[in-house]
């Protein structure tokens, strides 16, 4: 079964768009065109609707069609003899494109028979065992040995076997990587060191925690040792305690032994007196102790109380004391007296102020008479016309003031000016201020037109110097033709001429002005300076002329002759007596320059003087008739105040200041007159205060005085002031105030008595019942007095001492023994205190070594529940476990890895293995046929390396003696040639056979062996299409020389 | 009267989790706490839920890894249900056999029965003052029992509700070593209302009436196995005079292990990475609080297979997952990823050409088969045998499969890696065309 192209319909792809060709030939075609003519956009068209377009993916597009869209298109095949079409159609989401195959009834075929037809093959392996370019045959040049036989090697193994070589080896790399038996630095190797350490450090960590039981029994034990030592060590302790214990008791056992003896000798208690008779006693006996002292106390102070109430009583004054109301009532009404007092004195003083104020104000306004004031006050009722007249004469007094200070402010710069003009004085000779203004400038003007005139001398003797010297330099010749510069007619006579021209105008101009300004001689000077110049212009245009039209010596000479002239005519118009030199004239140009400076400033100056005496004389006359004006309105204004019959010191000026002072005036007027209204009334209310003291006195005086004593207060006179009258007031309260306070004292004093009376009686009751208890007592006690009950208890007393010391003893040795008491009060009779004392410091020293014991014993307890704890605390178990888990799994990962990979890489060069057994011998010996052929017989045969087996296999060459050659010695035509036949060898061995697609594989032959090779691709295209792109003519010649019915396509080069 | 009581088995406390390499300290530590967590939680179940009584079947700890933690944690955890006054049950399995290992626990708290292995025990449960229920049961003697215990149970006798504690394989259960084998018909034939059996993983009830036969599954999952998969924990059963009215499973594990799928049909890298991403962002969501272990697996055929064709690509993807999935409690731990992918190229097709390819492809469908004729790959995809080491023995051109050592195999015991494992060779032919493949380009 063999596939043919029988043609290609391109809908769109890459360059090329609607093309369409048929009847391609079953056996060898060529498939001609130049470059660009699109065989490789064919050669990939086909492969395209074959195994599916490259992804249109990336940046690259491989062959988009250049008008946009998708790439689509046919190809016509026939299998065997049977007509089908591939139809292929870009889409998105369809990978590689929608394909279809088609029957030649149209109908479409399943997918399967498509993949059936193309063997199964993708693109790549189509591409590596029946497509041959041109690209191939270029790279085996540069290939290493290594690579050269890979690539050999691949052309012949179905197009894998360089690639399944290097896959195999890859495994068995990364297979040895993970695990090589006996190895040491690999993955596996690793891992199983470490397993063995993680279950050595398990199986320790396992025994550990065996060993529990063990620990918690060791616990067990010593925490009863340490019970038992602690027991042993108290009881040490304990007898060591009793033995101190009973050598504190021994001194109060002694003394407990003394006082009972004494007891038995005190004997038995007399009679039974009652438990607290001394204390009964001692209190009874001082209840009537303190009853006597208190009987006592009292009766003294009644008798002093009843002496201070006697003297009181006889010294007091009721009816005075009953004075106490008025006189308070007196001293009030003196203090509203006193107030009114002061206000009077107030009102008296303000009168005599208001007074003198009206008088100064009467003296103001020129009324002397009080009584004028109405009357003045009506003449002046048209204020406002008053007021009127006094603006108009302001306005004139001020206008005129305004003009008096201008003639003032005038006058100070005319005086200024002058004073100015006065100091040019010294310069001129003569007073400045005689000069006008108008004159002065002339003369600067002048002296203007000298430093001019000066100035031009000064050029001209300049000029005139450097000509003669260069005359000199020259040797003296008189030949001054020959030193002059010869200048052209139009530039040597014209340009001095229009100078001297315009020079001439200029003076005349100034001539004028001269007779103007300065008068006939200056104007006349600069006339006669005009006619010179411009004649010295017209001599000059003349020579000029004359130098035009000839250039003799006579005229050159007439010209500096000229020149001369008018140098000693300008000198002499200056007032030079003789030709100046140059530096006369500069000196002379100066001196000039000064004076014009000097006048033009002096006519200045006088022009501003002038002006302001003008100025001033004006305003002098309107001053005076300002002052005119301002006289005639006073006069006006004092025929108005006679006919108003007003005073004469009112003036227009002061209108206003007259107008306030008249209302004061008549302000005070007013208040005065209320003023003395209000002092009348004070004066009669303060009449009646001497009268109503004088009253009161009396009646103090009466009721003050008795038989044994007179009182005397003074007396106020009538015009007694209210200070004066408020002292004698003063007195009599006083003496009111005493005979209050002694009324109160005796009524005190008497409410005292009647208490302390009372309590006399009742301290006298109180030691009748002291003593009546005390000999109650005593009669009870059964003894006589209070003496025989004392000794009595002194007795008892003793008795209770000792009784005490005994009983103290007993209570001391309870709480020290407890239960053991009994024992030890008869060890206390048994032994002595230096036996005790033994006795303790041994017990003591045996409770510190059990101590010391215990503490060595407490220390192994704790290390052994550190022990237990830490075993029982333990997570080691676990993790040491997890991480044994955590490795076996890693091994298991890494020796599955390995075995796949072992088993992969078998299982590859199984194939290899097989295919080099079963199928390569066919393909060597089909590819050293074709290579014969090619080479006429120079190389036979084709074969591997029976020395390289294993994992590179080799080819070997053949020559034609049969000796076996290296590719590496053949040259590069051979061995692309033997490249070729393996690959044609191959395909040729290739179910189902499918198209040779051969892009100018020829062109690296030389001739003989171009046409060889084309008759072995004949050969080939026996059994199989080929199609042999090519862009040379040859190539199409040599096939069709070759194979006279092989095929011709020919592709025009694309517009 | 009406009651409710816990049945656990299988806690394994303590102990390690298999299959896992490459975990970060917390991943670890939290592996490490997970079933002594998940014990506790246990507990605190049992007392919120006002238990009458607690039976554990089995397998308390992991038999040589008996840690003293563990032993002090489930004497603690029976403490506190002794001091709440409820009783506790315990039959030993395999793993704690009484006459193996030894016990840091001096003498255990009041109302703890630890069934003894000589003879079934059986002990009534009161409940104010009347008795509602007996549990009997018997723990095994060694590891190595293989004697039918469930024979040895009285029938049921007396008032209230009977309940049986055994550690057993019922019907010889194939993923599990086969304990105390027995049939379900024994255990019917014995007259329990229940039976709360421990040993097998998954959770299952056997029976769900008259009796019932019910594994609770273990405590805590331990790897990614399929049976050590999912929610695990224990079961409250309600009890109304002697009907089960309702069985009630409690999620207790703290560490859930779970497998994820996705297929790489057109799918870009990031495509595949986000669907694995949100398949274990779901995950953490259904594990309500406890962290997550994912095994994930891709299957599927298309270009990423040929992107992602070889090793350090296919790590790369799974360190990138880690890298994004969080890790705080509760954590996310991507454990590994598994190919099942194929090439994007046809194989099928590949299968009848004429290249090396199609060599290769016959050559291992041989190997394969065991058979001398080809037959394609489609056909092997779906239904490919076993192969045996008869098959591989039978064919000399297997020299390539390596032996492992027997010291490696005393480490890895039944997971060692065996060339006529169908899963490897399958990987092995998968990696070979990868590279071939990968060379046509």
């Amino acid at each position: 079964m063999a596939m043919e192209i029988e043609g290609w319909a391109i809908d769109a792809f890459g360059a090329l768009s609607d093309v369409e060709h048929r009847g391609v030939n079953s056996g060898l075609s060529v498939i001609y065109g130049p470059n660009e003519a699109g065989k490789s956009t064919l050669r990939h068209f086909v492969l395209g609707v074959l195994f599916g377009f490259s992804p249109s993916t990336g940046r690259d597009l491989p062959y988009s069609p250049a008008s946009g869209g998708f790439r689509s298109g046919r190809l016509f095949l026939r299998n065997d003899d049977e007509e089908l079409t591939i139809t292929r159609v870009e889409q998105r989401n369809a990978r590689g494109g929608v394909v279809t195959l088609l029957g030649a009834d149209g109908t479409a075929r399943a997918d399967a028979e498509l993949a059936a037809l193309l063997g199964g093959l993708n693109r790549q392996v189509y591409n590596r065992i029946f497509a041959v370019g041109l690209d191939e045959l270029n790279d085996l040049a540069a290939l290493t040995d290594g690579d050269l036989q890979d690539h050999l090697l691949s052309a012949g193994v179905t197009g894998a076997g360089r690639i399944a070589t290097q896959a195999r080896n890859k495994l068995r790399t990364r297979a040895e990587e993970l695990h090589k038996p006996r190895a040491q630095s690999t993955k596996v190797s690793s891992l199983r060191e470490q397993l063995r350490a993680i279950d050595e450090e398990l199986r320790n960590a396992q025994r550990a925690a065996a060993e529990l039981t063990d620990r918690r029994q060791d616990l067990v034990d010593s925490r009863s040792n340490v019970d038992d030592l602690a027991t042993r060590e108290r009881a040490a302790l304990a007898k060591a305690a009793r033995a101190r214990r009973l050598g504190e008791l021994w001194p109060a056992f002694v003394e407990a032994g003394e006082a009972a003896s004494f007891l038995d000798l005190l004997g038995a208690d007399s009679g039974a007196l009652p438990a607290d008779a001394a204390a009964t006693l001692a209190a009874r006996q001082a209840a009537v102790e303190a009853a006597n002292e208190e009987v006592s106390r009292r009766q003294a102070a009644l008798a002093e109380a009843e002496t201070a109430f006697a003297q009181l009583e006889s010294g007091h004054r009721p009816e005075l004391a009953g004075l106490h109301t008025d006189v308070a009532a007196l001293q009030h009404r003196l203090s509203a007296w006193a107030q009114q007092e002061e206000e009077l004195e107030r009102r008296r003083e303000e009168l005599t102020d208001l007074q003198r104020r009206l008088d100064f104000e009467l003296d103001v306004v020129g009324v002397p008479d009080p009584a004028e004031l109405a009357r003045v006050g009506a003449a002046v009722a048209a204020r406002d016309h008053l007021k009127s007249t006094r603006a108009a004469f302001d306005e004139k007094a001020a206008a005129r003031q305004r003009a008096a200070e201008t003639v003032d402010h005038q006058q100070a710069e005319v005086v200024a000016a002058e004073a100015a003009v006065t100091a040019w004085g010294t310069s001129f000779g003569e007073p400045a201020e005689t000069f006008s203004s108008s004159d002065v400038r002339i003369k600067a003007e002048r002296a203007a037109r000298e430093v001019m005139l000066l100035s031009e001398l000064g050029s001209e003797l300049t000029e005139l110097d450097s000509r003669r010297r260069d005359l000199a330099a020259a040797g003296g010749a008189v030949d001054r033709s020959v030193l002059l510069p010869p200048l052209p007619a139009e530039k040597a006579g014209v340009q001095p001429r229009v100078v001297l021209f315009a020079v001439a105008g200029l003076l005349l101009l100034g001539a004028a002005a001269g007779f103007a300004l300065a008068g006939p001689v200056a104007g006349g000077l600069l006339a006669f300076m005009a006619v010179v110049v411009g004649g010295a212009g017209l001599v000059l245009g003349a020579g000029s002329g004359k130098a035009a039209e000839s250039e003799s010596r006579e005229g050159i000479a007439a010209v500096l002759a000229s020149l001369e002239r008018r140098v000693r005519d300008r000198s002499q118009l200056l007032g030079f007596a003789e030709v100046p030199d140059v530096d006369e004239v500069a000196a002379q140009k100066a001196t000039r320059e000064q004076e014009r400076v000097a006048l033009s400033d002096l006519a200045a100056d006088l022009l501003r003087f002038e002006q302001a005496k003008a100025t001033a004389q004006a305003n002098r006359q309107r001053l005076t008739e300002l002052t005119r004006q301002h006289e005639q309105a006073l006069t006006h204004w004092q025929a108005w105040l006679a006919q108003h019959q007003l005073p004469q010191v009112l003036r227009p000026e002061g209108v206003d200041e007259w107008l306030s002072h008249l209302d004061q005036a008549r302000a005070l007027q007013e208040q005065i007159q209320l003023s003395g209204r209000r002092e009348r009334e004070l004066a009669a209310a303060l009449e009646d205060a001497p009268r109503s003291v004088s009253e009161l006195v009396e009646r103090a005086e009466s009721a003050s005085t008795d038989d044994s004593s007179v009182v005397n207060i003074t007396r106020p006179s009538s015009n007694a002031s209210i200070g004066e009258l408020q002292t004698i007031v003063a007195s009599v309260a006083e003496l009111v105030d005493e005979a209050v306070a002694a009324e109160r004292e005796v009524s005190r004093v008497r409410d005292q008595l009647v208490a302390l009376r009372a309590e006399s009686e009742r301290a006298v009751d109180q030691r009748v019942s002291a003593s009546s208890e005390l000999a109650g007592f005593l009669a009870a006690a059964g003894v006589l007095d209070a003496g025989e009950l004392q000794a009595r208890l002194a007795t008892d007393l003793r008795r209770a001492e000792l009784q005490t010391i005994v009983t103290d003893f007993e209570r001391q040795l309870q709480l020290a023994s407890g239960r053991e008491a009994d024992a030890d009060r008869e060890a206390l009779d048994a032994r002595t205190p230096d036996e005790w004392h033994a006795d303790a410091v041994k017990a003591t020293g045996e409770a510190e070594e059990l101590a010391a014991a215990r503490d060595a014993a407490l220390l192994r307890l704790g290390a052994l529940e550190r022990e237990v704890d830490a075993i029982e605390s333990s997570g080691d178990l676990a993790q040491l476990a997890l991480q044994r888990e955590v490795l076996v799994e890693e091994l298991r990962r890494v020796l599955h890895d390995w075995m796949v990979f072992h088993v992969a890489a078998g299982l590859i060069g199984h194939t290899l293995d097989k295919y080099l057994d079963e199928r390569q011998p066919a393909v060597l010996q089909r590819a050293e046929t074709h290579l014969a052929t090619i080479t006429d017989g120079r190389y036979k045969g084709i074969r591997l390396d029976p020395d390289a087996t294993g994992r590179d296999p080799r080819l070997l060459v053949l020559d034609q003696g049969g000796s076996p050659r290296d590719p590496r010695e053949l040259s590069r035509g051979t061995v692309e040639q033997v490249y070729m036949c393996l690959r044609l060898a191959l395909a040729e061995q290739h179910r189902p056979s499918l198209p040779l697609l051969l892009d100018d594989i020829l062109v690296n032959f030389d001739p003989a062996r171009a046409e060889a090779a084309t008759a072995v691709l004949a050969e080939v295209a026996k059994t199989r299409q080929v199609l042999v792109f090519t862009c040379h003519p040859w190539v199409v010649d040599i096939v069709q020389s070759v194979q006279a019915d092989s095929g011709v396509i020919e592709l025009a080069r694309i517009a | 009267m009406n009651f409710r009581f816990l049945h656990a088995a299988d806690l394994h406390l303590d102990t390690p989790f298999s299959h896992l390499t490459g975990v970060p300290e917390l991943v670890a530590r939290e592996l490490r706490e997970a079933s002594l967590q998940a014990f506790a939680a246990l507990i605190d179940t049992a007392l919120a839920e006002e238990v009458a009584f607690v039976v554990i079947a089995g397998d308390v700890y992991d038999g040589s890894v008996r840690g003293v933690r563990a032993q002090l944690a489930f004497r603690d955890g029976l403490q506190r249900l002794s001091d709440a006054g409820i009783k506790t049950f315990v039959a030993y399995g395999n793993h704690d056999p009484v006459q193996e290992g030894w016990s840091a626990i001096d003498s255990f708290p009041e109302g703890v029965t630890i069934f003894p292995a000589d003879a079934v025990a059986t002990i009534p449960v009161e409940i104010d003052g009347l008795q509602v229920a007996t549990v009997s049961g018997i723990s095994y003697a060694k590891a190595a029992t293989t004697d039918n215990l469930a024979l040895r149970f009285e029938p049921a006798k007396g008032r209230g509700f009977h309940v049986a504690v055994l550690h057993t394989n019922v019907g010889g259960h194939a993923d599990h070593a086969g304990y105390s084998p027995c049939t379900l018909d024994d255990l019917r034939a014995s007259g329990h209302h229940y039976w709360a059996l421990g040993h097998i993983h998954r959770r299952q009830a056997l029976s769900g009436g008259a009796p019932h036969v019910v594994y609770p599954g273990n405590l805590q999952g331990r790897s990614t196995k399929p049976s050590e998969q999912g929610p695990k924990g224990a079961l409250i059963v309600e009890v109304s005079g002697t009907t089960v009215s309702e069985t009630r499973f409690v999620p207790l594990d703290r560490v859930r292990f779970e497998t994820v799928e996705a297929e790489i049909d057109d799918r870009s890298l990031e495509g595949l990475e986000q669907a694995l991403v949100d398949a274990a962002a779901e995950q953490l969501h259904l594990a309500d609080g406890s962290s997550v272990v994912l095994r994930g697996v891709i299957r599927g055929r298309g270009a990423l297979h040929d992107d992602l064709a070889g090793h350090d690509r296919r790590l790369d993807l799974l360190q990138r997952l880690r890298d994004l999935a969080p890790l705080t409690v509760p954590f996310v731990w991507w454990d590994r990823l598994e190919w099942h992918t194929r090439p994007s190229v046809d194989l099928a097709d590949r299968y009848g050409g004429d290249d090396f390819v199609a060599d290769l492809l016959r050559a291992a469908a041989v190997v394969s088969e065991g058979a001398p004729e080809p037959v394609t790959l489609a056909a092997t995809d779906g239904g490919r045998r076993r192969i045996t080491k008869a098959s591989v023995a039978a064919d000399p051109r297997l020299g390539w499969a390596p032996e492992i050592g027997a010291e490696y195999r005393n480490w890895l015991g039944d997971l060692v890696p065996l060339a006529d494992d169908p899963e490897l060779w399958d990987e092995a032919v998968t990696t070979a065309l990868d590279l071939l493949l990968e060379g046509e380009d």
